[in-house]
């Protein structure tokens, strides 16, 4: 009998739908027929690093030649800022990138994985797109239960993420709680450690991972250039492990998973230390004013480390998305991801963060003040 | 289930695969302080395009720059939707990659299996063998024939055999710089076994007199068992920036589509879509260019009485009349980086067509190595 080319796919290929993306900006605005603002991705509301834009600037005439696949100098870049060795960086086209290819290499056949509900949807996707099992252990008080997920490591269990701190809730846990998670993983059991939005964090005791690099553990950071670099649309994160495990993950890296230009870009902006200062300095003005106004309204939410946060108005996500929608400011509505009444917005300008609490304002999202 | 010790095992050979399949190794390793390449070295191993990105797509990178802080994830339906439209094709056709590199392993990886091997000619462009034996699939290799071309009645035997498989055939060839006779793949197409499909590598389709002609794109659109990959590094002038492309029928898109990460940058796909908004003219412009500088070279080496394969790409290899793997390091030396041996072709010299000063340079350089 002649069979169809899509029988012979597993069936977890099969039952993947192409991932379906939010409306852009230019869309919103051409059907309301207004300027709309953009606070749904946690991207940097300052753009770009400005040194990135001008050594790409310069690089534009240079592109026809293939990357360096092995992004040599990157690497050793970033090897010098973390006092480690180049051969214990990994670079990915985003961390979205590594974070496929820690499940493309240790979640086949049996292994299996842990992570949190309502946490990062990639972790989600990566496994299903895989047909791999990944246990969702609840979050407590909206932050990653350490005790829940060392319980939750079975023998099967080969790879837990954690999101540190954690997207969408912005919580996170401290070092001395990560140790002790590590202290009770056993060997050969990975714990990739995401930590996307570590360069917000304001606590001297937040993390240590990279003494856990240095000490040969079993752990993969994950950092990006997406958020307080602002370099999100040119795909460039990294991570960093032991050597062993690099190369392990190296193996399944596409040969040239990041294009030159996004290498040029990140390096110039691990020197833009001025960016990286103003971005983390709006960030923390701008979340003190946006926590005062959203208490002043009696409105929920969840205290962010982070550079977003979650809001919780006690009416349908969805609808609360169309009404700010309606007035151009653009969130993200996390009925999806277990918050059946919460959407998450990204601190933005000053000037975008006044919009937001005003059409929160217009759209009834207030709870009267209690006496 | 597969132990970490297997998994090594595996992924040494993907390691490998990756690293000898990088068409810039050599010039990463000078790049690197490695390599032994004095400054000014002249770069002809690559097969990249001198001319670079057409002024249009600069224009387009440069203007993007300040919006590189974003997502651009919904943008992406567009540009591969306008990449679909510029071969004739709908959205669901088309499969876009960090390169086509990424969509041949994507193909490999969903259209190969334990049981249903990778056939392909050899030598060829290795990816896709090396991507194959990395996830530990059966591989066939089939020699060319004496003109070059693929010899498609053993590669339709061979997946006969196999009771289906992925055939890949590289047209024109690289390392080769050959052609497979249209008929000859008009008649693979018509006798394929039914579980097999046809991976035709066009990454250098343009530089022949009439791509249209010789792609197997209408075989694409008339739903047969046939994926077709393109690139934006070749003709386009843009390698760095990792923009590829597989066709399709959606039912083999879809899969490859699934799989697909969202990893290309907005600056490279603003500069592919400018590129393509310029193809019309750019194409034959820049084929036109690139024929007379190889035509020169052609000639040359008819002079000095140099066999070479007859070229159809901006590559070609010269019978050096012994092992390449001596001669590379003497051209290094001398300042001009050649192509890597391809053997079993040891005595053939890859060498891709630069600037019409660099390939003065390399006749020069050509002349004090014999
Ligand atoms: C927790 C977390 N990890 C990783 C990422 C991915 O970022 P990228 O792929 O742009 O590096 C994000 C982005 O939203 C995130 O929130
Ligand atoms: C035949 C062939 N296919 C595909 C590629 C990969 O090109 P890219 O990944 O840059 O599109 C190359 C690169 O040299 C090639 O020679």
């Amino acid at each position: 009998m002649k069979k169809n080319i899509e029988d012979l796919l597993p069936p977890h290929i099969r039952a993947l739908h192409p991932y379906v993306p939010g409306k852009p900006i230019e869309e919103v605005e051409r059907e309301l027929k207004i300027s709309a603002i953009k606070l749904a991705s946690n991207e940097n509301p300052l753009g770009p690093s400005p040194r990135a834009m001008e050594a790409m600037r310069e690089y534009v005439g240079q592109v026809h030649r293939y990357p360096d696949g092995q992004g040599f100098y990157l690497r050793r870049k970033l090897a010098e800022r973390f006092s480690l060795h180049p051969d214990q960086v990994l670079l990915g086209a985003g961390t979205t990138d590594i974070i496929e290819m820690v499940a493309k290499a240790f979640l086949q056949g049996q292994a299996e994985g842990v992570t949190a509900e309502g946490s990062f949807v990639m972790y989600y996707v990566v496994a299903q797109m895989l047909g791999a099992a990944l246990h969702c252990v609840p979050l407590k008080n909206y932050t990653y239960d350490v005790e829940a997920i060392a319980e939750a490591i079975t023998p099967r269990i080969r790879v837990v993420f954690f999101a540190n701190p954690n997207n969408p809730t912005g919580t996170y846990v401290r070092a001395r709680e990560i140790d002790r998670l590590l202290d009770r993983i056993p060997d050969g059991v990975l714990l990739v450690l995401d930590e996307a939005y570590a360069e917000y964090v304001d606590d001297p005791e937040y993390s240590h991972s990279i003494d856990y690099v240095r000490q040969g553990r079993n752990v993969l950071v994950l950092r990006t250039f997406s958020k307080v670099h602002g370099l999100a649309g040119l795909r460039v994160g990294y991570g960093l492990g032991v050597s062993n495990l690099v190369n392990c993950l190296n193996l399944v890296r596409g040969p040239f998973n990041t294009s030159s230009i996004a290498q040029v870009a990140a390096m110039a902006a691990m020197d833009d230390h001025a960016h990286v200062r103003e971005s983390v300095e709006n960030n923390r003005r701008e979340m003190r004013w946006l926590c005062e106004q959203l208490d002043r309204l009696g409105v929920r939410y969840v205290p962010s480390v982070t550079n977003f946060l979650l809001v919780d108005t006690g009416r349908d996500a969805n609808e609360t998305f169309q009404l700010l929608l309606r007035q151009g400011v653009i969130v993200r509505p996390m009925k999806e991801n277990g918050f059946p009444t919460a959407f998450r917005v990204t601190i933005g300008r000053h000037d975008e963060n006044v919009r937001f609490i005003e059409s929160l304002k217009r759209a009834g999202m207030t709870a009267p003040v209690p006496a | 289930m597969l132990t970490r010790r297997d998994f090594g095992k595996r992924a040494g050979l993907l390691l490998a695969a990756a690293s000898g399949s990088s068409e810039s190794a050599l010039a990463q390793r000078a790049i690197a302080g490695l390599g032994n390449a004095p400054p000014g070295t002249i770069w002809i191993n690559a097969n990249e395009l001198p001319d670079g990105p057409c002024a249009a797509a600069r224009e387009a990178m440069t203007q993007v720059l300040p919006e590189t802080g974003r997502y651009h994830y919904p943008e992406f339906r567009d540009i591969y939707a306008a990449i679909a439209r510029s071969e004739g094709l709908d959205r669901s056709q088309v499969v876009v990659g960090a390169g086509s590199t990424e969509v041949l392993q994507m193909a490999v990886q969903v259209l190969t299996s334990p049981v249903r091997p990778l056939i392909a000619s050899e030598p060829t462009f290795e990816v896709p063998f090396a991507v194959a034996r990395a996830l530990g699939r059966p591989t066939v290799s089939v020699p060319l024939t004496s003109s070059y071309a693929a010899d498609v009645k053993r590669l339709a035997e061979e997946a006969a055999k196999a009771k289906g498989g992925l055939i890949y055939l590289c047209n024109p060839n690289n390392p080769t710089s050959s052609l497979t006779p249209k008929d000859d793949i008009a008649w693979l197409v018509a006798n394929l076994p039914s579980d097999a499909v046809l991976l035709l590598d066009e990454a250098y389709i343009h530089f022949l007199e009439s791509p249209e002609q010789e792609s197997g794109l209408a075989w694409v659109r008339q739903e047969k068992n046939v994926m077709v990959t393109r690139t934006f590094s070749k003709i386009y002038g843009m390698a760095g920036l990792r923009v590829g492309f597989g066709c399709a029928k959606p039912a083999l898109i879809r899969p490859l589509a699934a799989l697909a990460g969202n990893v290309i940058s907005i600056v490279s796909a603003r500069a592919a879509l400018a590129s393509l908004r310029e193809a019309a003219k750019l194409v034959p412009e820049r084929r036109a260019r690139l024929t007379a500088t190889r035509d020169t070279l052609c000639r040359w080496l008819r002079q000095q009485k140099r066999p070479y394969i007859e070229p159809h790409a901006n590559f070609m290899m010269i019978d050096m009349g012994r092992d390449v793997r001596s001669v590379i390091p003497e051209f290094l030396a001398k300042g001009v980086a050649v192509g890597r041996p391809f053997p079993p072709l040891d005595r053939m010299l890859r060498v891709t067509i630069g600037t019409e000063r660099e390939m003065a340079e390399f006749r020069r350089v050509f002349e004090q190595v014999l």
